[in-house]
């Protein structure tokens, strides 16, 4: 049950029903807490002890933690509490990539075990929370209701955000009565994400998905042009689902942190990673790349820049299991303390040249993205030497004979490429991408939805649920949600 | 402080019954333009007869015999038959694939007839459509089944054993197929509404065609246009009609066992070969492959079906038609005239009246 598909909001919608219809406290907890549950082994079946094991481990180090405070005992039980904890993540994530590192074959028994959805959300939000106790941020949850809900709570439990003990536990009263207001705050993230996922993402991913499947099949053009594609497809995948996520627990008096903030109008790297996933991005700077750094403070810029590259390999490795994730995170870390440590001269060369400072901005927007949209095809090719192949076509002679015929004959002039779709034919695409950063523009300058006329409120609800029941109706197979497999 | 906070202090300040109806009155307001043109779609739909479930359809056809049915889905005729039949416990069935559907009521008066045609293709199907209508107690007195040589052929189910499993498509699908009309056309659409009383379905309403309350599929007139008729190669051996040395043993088993349920459930059965078009005629009795024909042709296997009390009639060459495109819908499917014209010779045949008194007689007698 994919949170953007019909089924999820009948079920969503018959446990906001009875969420508000029974008690607050202990009811709503255990209705919450069952509704999980139920959600979990709906996805997952047989996987769904992985999550209970965590929570059991999270409950049961928190409290142990909580009793040898004061001796020596309690770092080793928060270290035997972090590695129980993401035990279950190692060996069904990555044990498999560690045998092939140091040539050991697995036991088919153990190589054929699937990764549970959402392993990597519940393990880091655990994770988080016994850090927490540890660096005596926030106090163990005795009741293990409640922190079984707070891992298991079924908006987030299979994409995230990721949330935070500290932030999440005490909205688990679940006291509030009933808001309009907030039904359609949260309504609105709903219609939002659904919109993203079901309109955009799910029509982007169709290019997208037939080039990178067959990239000996495609011209480099197309190649480039999936390449541009596929952030945009990831984004508003990623975006909506959490959106939908955020909404629902919204609905019922959960406020989530957001996970992105407009991230391809960032004028750099870091700044793309504080708008992206930010709350993978913000739990490493906080649980790793900070302490490192004031670990590491009196080795000066070697020591921020290790600790840089080894939070960007962790964020690399934390979304798969294999030398294109290595080499993502690398990447990442590279371009980001590129970044940091070449700004000044960029600056001096702006102005210089006396470029505005708006047009910097956008200079530097389009530059990013160009770099995370090259990185990102280490996220999506099947495998190392499909992502070669991207690249190696990308930065080709024939990649400029093919923009060269393509501006010859027009660009939107059918049959310039024979060997390819015409380029109108990703004319809809192109513009679904015009939408995102005309939107993401609007929504950066503070114009939203709600600041609009009624008329254009109704329309516009109308129309994009309108739009949203009638795939649903017409997909028979709706594509993945991308970040299920992680 | 968070908005979520703002928005909950905001909320205690209304009763929650007022909260309800605000949040409720307010997105049914707000999903009006949806939730009214979802309705119309919805109204629209089942105007024309395409979501109403075919146990309706059936009830609907009840005693009205120029209302026609036919759902543009394809999938639901055997459910659709198969509620006709429940409905109006024929005393006389009409089964088989596109060839039988010409056969009318009228033509088996005085006893009450239901044409299942369009419903079956193998052998097989037959005997699990009569197992279908008989599992609670009724029979037919008699099932009329087209038997053509190539229902004999060794890989036949092949070409035709899923489609009698086929289910009804979904009410959504339904819906998409209304939608995608009214998209394409809804000036068309809307004209023919007024039609919607006699006619139900998309494909009934918009072609015009669609199944009679006697279940037969009235056809519009042919034309003599011999050219019509050319594209078939039926006679070359093509699938589905494959050419075999011989009739397969596994399907003279399978009507082994059609004989011996509608044994079991008395009724009687009478198989009949419909004509073929001259052009199918002359390519079989030329073509050296077909020795599946020529068996099926043969004395001895009508021989057999005497033996095996089945009542059979070889219409596949009948002179007055064979040679005339007008009298075909199709090479293989004979127009309603010489169904009629069949009808009434196997209901004067002595052997059907040992089986049916009053057949030939005249209704109400």
């Amino acid at each position: 049950m994919s949170l953007s598909s019909s089924s999820y909001l009948a079920f969503f919608a018959a446990v906001f029903f009875l969420f508000y219809l029974v008690p607050g406290g202990t009811a709503r907890l255990l209705l919450l807490l069952a509704a999980s549950l139920t959600f979990y082994f709906n996805l997952s079946g047989f996987y769904s002890s992985v999550l209970l094991a965590v929570v059991v481990i999270a409950y049961a180090g928190g409290v142990l933690m909580q009793r040898c405070a004061g001796t020596g005992y309690r770092t080793w039980v928060f270290i035997a509490a972090l590695l129980a904890a993401i035990a279950p993540l190692i060996g069904l994530k990555y044990l498999g990539f560690l045998c092939d590192v140091v040539g050991v074959s697995l036991p088919p028994s153990i190589a054929q075990l699937s990764l549970p959805i959402g392993l990597s959300f519940f393990t880091f939000a655990a994770l988080g929370y016994l850090i927490d106790i540890n660096l005596d941020i926030i106090k163990p949850e005795y009741n293990p209701l409640r922190l079984a809900t707070f891992i298991t709570f079924f908006p987030l439990i299979s994409a995230g955000p990721i949330e935070r003990g500290g932030r999440f536990l005490p909205q688990l009263d679940l006291a509030l009565p009933f808001s309009a207001e907030r039904a359609f705050a949260g309504l609105r993230l709903i219609f939002i994400g659904l919109v993203l996922k079901v309109l955009i993402a799910d029509t982007l991913s169709v290019p997208v998905a037939a080039i990178f499947g067959n990239p000996e099949g495609a011209i480099p053009l197309e190649k480039f042009i999936a390449v541009i594609f596929f952030p945009f497809n990831l984004y508003t995948d990623f975006a909506g689902y959490t959106l939908i996520a955020i909404g629902s627990a919204n609905m019922l008096g959960i406020d989530v942190q957001p996970n992105f903030r407009q991230p391809f109008l960032s004028p750099s790297v870091p700044e793309f990673w504080r708008c992206w996933h930010m709350s993978l991005s913000f739990w490493v700077r906080d649980y790793l790349f900070l302490p490192l750094r004031a670990r590491w403070r009196r080795t000066g810029h070697r020591g921020v820049i290790a600790a840089t590259m080894l939070s960007f390999l962790i964020i690399g490795v934390w979304h798969g299991a294999g030398w294109p994730f290595v080499i993502l995170g690398l990447c990442f870390g590279t371009l980001a303390v590129a970044s940091v440590y070449t700004m000044r001269y960029r600056d001096a060369v702006y102005a210089a040249l006396h470029v505005p400072p708006l047009m910097v901005r956008i200079i530097r927007a389009v530059i990013t993205f160009i770099l995370v949209a090259l990185v990102l095809v280490l996220f999506r090719a099947d495998d190392f030497d499909d992502a070669l192949l991207f690249y190696r076509d990308i930065f080709s002679l024939d990649m400029l004979s093919n923009v060269w015929a393509m501006l010859s004959a027009g660009l939107f002039h059918h049959g310039a490429l024979p060997a390819m779709p015409v380029a109108s034919a990703y004319c809809a695409d192109w513009l679904l991408i015009a939408v995102i950063v005309a939107g993401d523009i609007l929504v950066r300058n503070g114009y939203t939805l709600t600041k609009s006329p009624s008329w254009l409120q109704v329309g516009a609800y109308n129309v994009g649920f309108g739009a949203v029941v009638y795939l649903w109706m017409t997909s028979s197979v709706a594509p993945p949600f991308l970040y299920y497999k992680f | 402080m968070s908005a979520l906070d703002t928005t909950a202090a905001q909320a205690i300040a209304h009763s929650p019954r007022s909260e309800w109806s605000r949040f409720v009155g307010t997105l049914l307001l707000v999903l009006s333009p949806l939730l009214l043109a979802g309705t119309v779609l919805e109204a629209l739909a089942w105007r024309i007869g395409e979501t109403m479930p075919v146990s309706m359809v059936a009830t609907w056809q009840d005693g009205a015999p120029d209302r026609i049915w036919r759902g543009g889905d394809g999938h639901s005729f055997l459910t659709y038959k198969l509620a006709r039949v429940a409905d109006l416990k024929p005393e006389i069935v009409a089964l088989g694939p596109s060839r039988a559907n010409a056969f009318r009521g009228n033509a088996f008066a005085p006893y009450s007839f239901f044409n299942a045609g369009l419903t079956t293709w193998t052998i097989d199907q037959d005997k699990r459509f009569l197992e279908l209508i008989t599992r609670d107690g009724y029979a037919p007195r008699a099932l009329v089944i087209t038997l053509d040589y190539w229902m004999f052929s060794p890989g036949f189910d092949h070409y035709w054993g899923g489609r009698f499993d086929e289910k009804p498509e979904t009410h959504i699908a339904n819906l998409l197929r209304v939608l995608g009309q009214l998209t394409t056309d809804p000036a068309d659409l809307f004209r023919r509404l007024g039609q919607a009383g006699r006619v139900h379905g998309l494909y009934a309403l918009l072609g015009g065609e669609g199944f009679a309350a006697d279940g037969s599929f009235p056809t519009k007139p042919t034309t003599p246009d011999a050219a019509r008729l050319a594209a078939d190669d039926t006679e070359a051996g093509t699938p589905p009609a494959v050419f075999a040395d011989a009739m397969s043993a596994e399907q003279i088993g399978e009507f082994d066992k059609l004989v011996a349920l509608a044994k079991e459930k008395h009724v009687a059965l009478i198989a009949v070969q419909l004509p073929l078009y001259k052009k199918i005629l002359d390519g079989l009795n030329d073509n050296p492959d077909a020795g599946i024909w020529r068996q099926f042709e043969s004395a001895e296997w009508q021989q057999r079906l005497a033996a095996a009390g089945v009542v059979y009639f070889d219409f596949a060459d009948m002179p007055e038609y064979r040679d005339k495109p007008e009298y075909f819908t199709d090479s293989l499917d004979p127009d309603p005239r010489v169904a009629a014209h069949i009808s009434e010779v196997v209901m004067a045949d002595p052997r059907v009246r040992a089986m049916l008194p009053k057949a030939g007689a005249p209704a109400g007698k």
